[in-house]
């Protein structure tokens, strides 16, 4: 089927000319709840939880060092380039693998790794949801595709939910190829670490 | 009217326009859009496509055709209560080429959302995504009233295949564009309603239980699906049919069936196993 045959077919169907503007779309109604930090982290807590998330607080570099130490168990962990696993001080730990500029490299290195730690785009209070936008820093394959996640993100990210996102800055979908929301996983073990 | 039911039939009404914004923007971030006519078209596309890039395919056009009608069923069948496969992301050979179903398109963006379960779980070099044409929404804002219709535990929006500098991700996005007769449904006054649907599956039998359902984009459920599963002729004929009719209305036949059938059973069929006593076993049992 040709493209313009569709197009023509259609507009025939619905009365209109070619490069016809339509009229304003209906307005979808954001809901805004202005819930102060606690509240969303109480809301998260709970979502996250019951979608089978294991949740970690800290309050320092010092402290989210030692828990990704616990977790690793001497282990071998791969990493993103967030931005915030260096300012924290993960990639200097011992069995932390970072820095890919290979694709081949990250390919082998999550073949015989068994945690990804990496940060994410921002949270979802209402619903639980991890938002996980994909770039150069952070590849897919890292934050989703080993048997555990680790996400470690400021809890300055702790938006409300869908509605708040997307009345923030609905065109940043656009800045990144890929934007994953999850809602716990029954393939993956994922802990977060909210410093 | 809700406003689910405003912005699907302000959708509809402008189609042309929609679609023509969202083929510039995703293309503008390095996708490739097509529209084809029908699922042997889709599957020959998808072949050929395969073909060219060396991936081999199992079962050829014939099984690609199958996954493209359990991934993206016509409206209509949709309709008289043939559901969309759960997991909507499927891989043709090993990582080569994957495809999906699409939940919405969002046109400003140039998105494609996908919904499901495990939507991630492939990681191919080629993705290739199948819609119907009226799937698409005007902006990405639209997705507060729609994502929470469809649900899912995993969301994803692909904007274009992998960037310059990303590392992994497919290499090529392909969003093919179905009619599948939805061109003729629109100019149908009757029947252009339909294309509303978002496929949330509320009205489907067996989801409603019993219970009124109130559609969210405000299709008249009581007339329009029951019109089209009406307009389906009754296809139980057979000779499968004959036989189950020939074994049910002899209960000592019947029962001796069921018998050999659990001597003979194999885990192999991948079939829930029968149950270790019959109906009949159990009730005898029980009335001595």
């Amino acid at each position: 089927m040709s493209r313009d045959a569709l197009f023509e077919s259609l507009r025939l169907a619905l009365g209109r000319k070619k490069f016809q503007k339509p009229s304003t779309p209906p307005e979808p109604l954001l809901l805004n709840r202005n819930w102060t930090l606690e509240q969303r982290l109480e809301r998260f807590r709970e979502a996250f939880a019951a979608q089978g998330g294991m949740l970690h607080e800290v309050s320092s570099a010092e402290q989210a060092q030692a828990l990704v130490a616990e977790l690793l168990a001497g282990g071998e962990a791969v990493a993103s380039g967030a931005p915030l696993l260096a300012e924290l001080g993960i990639l200097a730990l011992a069995g932390v693998q970072s820095g890919f500029t290979d694709a081949e490299l990250l390919r082998n290195a999550c073949r015989t790794a068994r945690i990804g730690i990496s940060s994410c785009h921002c949270l979802l209070a209402e619903s639980g949801t991890v938002v996980l936008r994909f770039t150069p820093e952070e590849p897919r394959s890292i934050a989703l595709g080993l048997p555990l996640s680790l996400i470690i993100v400021s809890r300055r990210k702790l938006l409300t939910n869908l509605d708040e996102l997307l009345g923030l800055n609905p065109r940043s979908f656009e800045s990144a190829s890929e934007t994953a929301m999850v809602n716990g996983s029954e393939s993956s073990e994922i802990h977060l670490i909210l410093v | 009217m809700t406003k689910p039911a405003e912005i699907r039939a302000h959708v509809l009404a402008n189609l042309d326009h929609y679609l023509a914004e969202l083929e510039k923007q995703l293309t503008g971030q390095g996708g490739t859009v097509v529209y084809l006519r029908s699922a042997d078209e889709a599957a020959d596309y998808i072949e050929l496509l395969a073909r060219e890039r060396e991936v081999r395919v199992t079962g050829g056009a014939e099984g690609i055709r199958r996954q493209i009608e359990q991934l993206e069923p016509r409206l209509e069948d949709y309709l008289k209560g043939e559901p969309c496969v759960a997991v909507e992301s499927v891989a043709i050979e090993g990582s080569g080429i994957g495809l999906a179903g699409a939940a919405f398109l969002i046109a400003d963006a140039g998105a494609i959302c996908l919904a499901g379960e495990r939507t991630g779980a492939a990681r191919p070099r080629v993705q290739v995504v199948l819609a119907g044409i009226e799937k698409v929404l005007p902006r990405m804002r639209d997705m507060a009233v729609f994502l929470p219709l469809v649900g899912g535990s995993d969301v994803r929006f692909l904007t274009g295949p992998r960037r310059a500098g990303e590392l992994d991700g497919p290499e090529e996005l392909y969003l093919i564009l179905l009619d599948g007769g939805r061109s003729e449904l629109l100019a149908n006054q009757e029947k252009r309603d339909l294309l509303r649907c978002v496929r949330c599956g509320d009205c489907l039998p067996g989801q409603a239980g019993g219970r009124a359902v109130t559609c969210p984009v405000a299709i008249d459920i009581e007339s329009l699906p029951l019109l089209l599963r009406e307009e389906a002729p009754a296809e139980v004929s057979g000779w499968k049919f004959r036989l189950w009719g020939f074994v049910m209305g002899r209960p000592r036949l019947y029962e001796f069936a069921g018998q050999m059938l659990r001597a003979f059973w194999r885990e192999q069929w991948g079939l829930p196993a029968p149950a270790a006593k019959t109906f009949r076993q159990l009730w005898r049992e029980g009335k001595k």
